[in-house]
């Protein structure tokens, strides 16, 4: 007989390969799952190699041009101060994709962490956790995070503070459903039999049953970050001038709907793709990463 | 039959439903599928015209005005006003008189009402002054007076006695705040009572106040009913205004004046208001405590660039703190700071300033401010200072200053009454509401330069001739702007915008005291 935590790893093991193949199987298959991805890319290389590229400064004013229409030497137009609308989007990707990959990696770990504890802990532990849980998630995420982002003050780093506060909460719940349905398993039971200690337990044989939903609800919450980043940035909340961020840059082109439409459609436009790209490829990993989702969709 | 439902189809299906919905509106708006958009309502039958203003009307600050603003509505009226040129003239008092150094008495216009019905007397003017001593504190030192101090003579005979010499009293209290209201006010169920030209029918809090004309007004009786509406965000007052939804409003964005200017649908008035915008520089902190360095600042800034860009050329380029419109303006007497990045260059070199940026508060209410402090801070950055913005909310912004100290502010000052004393008192002198906390606990402040300044401002109020108390103001605003206090950015010009067909609109220096007696849509005698 096998040792308990080989034929966990095995097993593991067997479970992600079929899924990463349906994955893969599943891009080719579907072209919105592939567009989703694209546009991740895509976004993820301009936030990247954007910067570099662009030589133009983006808080670099030319008033006698301002609001210029689109043209060769300034593909999005200027705004208001005289500013390259295209320079100011690309830095603005950086920023949002930054924000939107922190804010979720806090949450991950967060919830992460308490759902995991609470689930295989039980008893007072998983009562008192749980119950925390609760009361944060009574609160409508965005306005608790309104909340936290006006007490803390206008500026990006309390943006990014308040939404990771608001938003871990589900990732525990989920993390904590899939940590009671494993640990009720046979080998879980078994190495614990053989005395593995619970923190290898939760390392070996738990957290790599919930990486696949977390994983899911991370893509999905990166596109729900990036709109709710900007939205807060938007109300005066966030980023403050002249930082180059999708809703500052919204928020000041306002004013400007009718004379200068590049300036609230370039930002506008790219917070839909971003927060279209994350959901299509959140709900492509989903179906891929999480059979049982699938066919209970697929039995309706 | 199954049917597959995942995520990923229905996102798919929304953005196409979302493609063809926006497809639809825009096809809507063009009007090519032959159905013309619904026409804005100008039915020439409706008894009201609603006007679109920036603040609430029914905020909580006005709950002794039984949530009803005395600003713009013409409901209450003050004992006097202030003319287009900014004087003294007789509203409700036909007559004051100064009996000594402290003593005013004013007579009451006889044959005047109150809405209802009851004739206006001394002991109401009584009344509504401790009435207004409720607001606060702050009453005491705006208007130097004590409620014991206000004393019905005669049934029309008011005496006042102020708490120190004062000259500016009868132009203080030209003011839409110290106004005449009938003691039943109090009556929450009855809501304001006062003597206006419009009464009010529904206060909607946090949306709008509804009057009508008031039959037995003294004056010349109004034609019209006006709701006063709140719409703060600029965008959607103009939206409103382009889809017919109001009649009038106030402060359009600046991006939409000229276009208003060449639509023959819109009638545009713009007026300049006793009103500055301009940015305060704290000289108790390094490096702003040193006059080269503020020189500096000074030097690298074009306000006639700001003015025709980022303004849309509808504010005035400001040479000092007071608007022109202020009969004691020094305006012309002001040094001016041409922009010079070279020499503003040197002077920073030659400054303690060591690359650190400078605190940069902007009061985040004020029209295109946020704007105006970008383009500053790109002036600024030009002559190697680095400056970061700090955007706070109308509320929040004078216990930010006072707390914080920051090197630099960006606010607007101006008065809304006749005299416009306290913009000098407030903003320059030690003991000024920006000033005296600092100035007390630490014998500093912060716009506040002192000695010769305060001596001058002080001699100003004080004196009862007129000559004197001007030439001591604009002395004291030449020190200012010598000693390069603030960066004067623009003389504010407030807009109205209308439908074309809305006549009989009056603007006034003071926004609040825009006069709608004439107010009428044509064709509607």
């Amino acid at each position: 007989m096998s040792h308990p935590e080989e034929q966990g790893g095995s097993l593991a093991g067997q479970s992600r390969h079929p899924a990463f193949s349906r994955l893969l199987g599943d891009l080719r298959r579907n072209p919105l799952t592939l567009a989703g991805a694209l546009i991740v890319a895509a976004l993820a290389l301009v936030a990247v190699v954007g910067p570099v590229v662009l030589t133009t400064d983006p808080t670099a004013q030319d008033l006698p041009n301002r609001l210029q229409p689109p043209s060769a030497a300034h593909p999005l137009g200027t705004d208001q101060l005289g500013r390259d609308v295209l320079t100011r989007l690309v830095y603005g990707a950086r920023l949002s994709l930054g924000i939107a990959l922190a804010v979720t990696a806090i949450r991950v770990v967060v919830g992460t962490t308490v759902g995991v504890v609470a689930g295989y802990a039980g008893g007072w532990v998983d009562e008192a956790l749980m119950r925390l849980v609760d009361v944060q998630l009574a609160f409508p995420g965005l306005v608790l995070a309104l909340v936290v982002a006006g007490i803390l003050g206008p500026s990006l780093r309390n943006v990014m503070l308040a939404l990771a506060v608001v938003g871990w909460a589900t990732y525990a719940r989920v993390v904590r459903a899939t940590v009671l349905s494993v640990s009720e398993r046979e080998y879980v039971d078994a190495a614990r039999l053989f005395g593995t200690p619970p923190r290898r337990i939760a390392r070996r044989h738990l957290l790599p049953a919930v990486l696949n939903p977390v994983l899911v609800l991370a893509t999905l919450n990166l596109g729900t970050v990036v709109l709710a980043t900007a939205g807060l940035s938007f109300i005066g909340l966030g980023a403050q001038p002249p930082t180059p961020e999708w809703g500052t840059m919204l928020a000041g082109g306002r004013d400007y709907l009718r004379s200068a439409w590049w300036l609230v459609n370039a930002p506008g436009l790219a917070i839909v793709l971003t927060v279209l790209g994350f959901n299509l490829l959140g709900d492509g990993l989903r179906d891929a990463l999480d059979p049982h989702q699938q066919s209970r969709l697929e039995e309706v | 039959m199954h049917t597959t439902f995942t995520r990923r189809r229905v996102l798919g299906g929304m953005t196409g439903a979302g493609t063809a919905a926006l497809a639809g509106c825009l096809g809507g708006l063009t009007s090519d599928d032959g159905v013309d958009p619904p026409e804005a309502d100008s039915s020439t039958d409706r008894e009201q015209l609603s006007v679109a203003l920036e603040d609430d009307p029914t905020a909580d600050t006005w709950d002794t005005y039984g949530y009803a603003t005395p600003y713009y509505t013409k409901v209450v009226e003050p004992l006097v006003w202030a003319s287009e040129s900014m004087e003294t003239v007789p509203w409700l008092a036909t007559d004051w008189e100064a009996l000594d150094e402290t003593t005013w008495e004013f007579s009451l216009r006889e044959g005047v009402r109150f809405h209802n019905g009851e004739e206006l007397t001394a002991e109401d003017v009584v009344w509504s002054f401790e009435r207004l001593f409720d607001r606060g504190d702050f009453v005491y030192g705006w208007l130097h007076l004590a409620p014991e101090n206000v004393v019905a003579v005669d049934d029309h005979t008011v005496e006042f006695t102020t708490t120190e010499p004062f000259a500016a009293f009868p132009g203080t209290i030209a003011h839409n705040m110290v106004c005449v209201q009938h003691p039943d006010s109090a009556d929450e169920e009855l809501g304001t009572i006062g003597t206006g030209p419009l009464e009010v029918t529904s206060v909607e809090r946090g949306d709008a106040v509804e009057t009508t004309p008031f039959d037995d007004y003294w004056g010349d009786r109004m034609e019209t009913g006006v709701e006063f509406a709140v719409l703060d965000d600029a965008t959607t007052r103009s939206l409103s205004l382009e889809a017919g939804d109001v009649d009038v409003i106030f402060n359009p964005p600046r991006s939409r004046v000229s276009s208003y200017e060449a639509d023959p649908t819109v009638s545009v008035l713009a007026q300049q208001s006793p009103r500055t915008m301009f940015a305060p520089l704290n000289l108790y902190r390094s490096p702003t405590d040193e006059a080269d360095f503020r020189r500096a600042l000074n030097y690298a800034v074009s306000q006639v660039e700001l003015t025709e860009t980022v303004l849309e050329g509808v504010d005035d380029p400001a040479r000092g703190p007071i608007s022109p419109i202020v009969s004691w303006s020094a305006h012309d007497d002001v040094p001016t700071y041409e922009r010079d990045r070279e020499h503003a260059r040197e002077l920073v070199e030659s400054s303690s300033y060591d690359g650190e940026a400078l605190s940069f508060v902007v009061h985040g209410g004020v029209t295109n401010a946020d704007l105006v402090a970008e383009a500053l801070q790109g002036s600024f950055a030009d002559i190697g200072v680095e400056t970061d913005i700090r955007l706070v909310d109308s509320g929040s912004y004078s216990d930010v200053v006072r707390e914080d100290a920051p090197h630099l502010g960006l606010r607007t000052s101006g008065s809304n009454s006749a005299a416009a004393d306290y913009i000098m008192f407030e903003n320059f002198h030690s003991e000024g509401i920006n000033n005296i906390q600092a100035y007390e606990a630490e014998g500093t402040g912060l716009y506040n330069l002192g000695g010769e300044v305060d001596e001058l401002i002080e001699t100003a109020y004080r004196s009862r001739d007129l000559e004197e108390t001007a030439d001591a103001y604009r002395e004291a605003q030449v020190r200012i702007v010598e000693e390069a206090v603030c960066i004067p950015v623009c003389y504010i010009v407030y807009v109205i915008a209308a439908q074309a067909d809305v006549t009989g609109i009056d603007p006034h220096p003071i926004d609040k005291m825009v006069d709608w007696s004439g107010l009428s849509r044509t064709g509607d005698e």
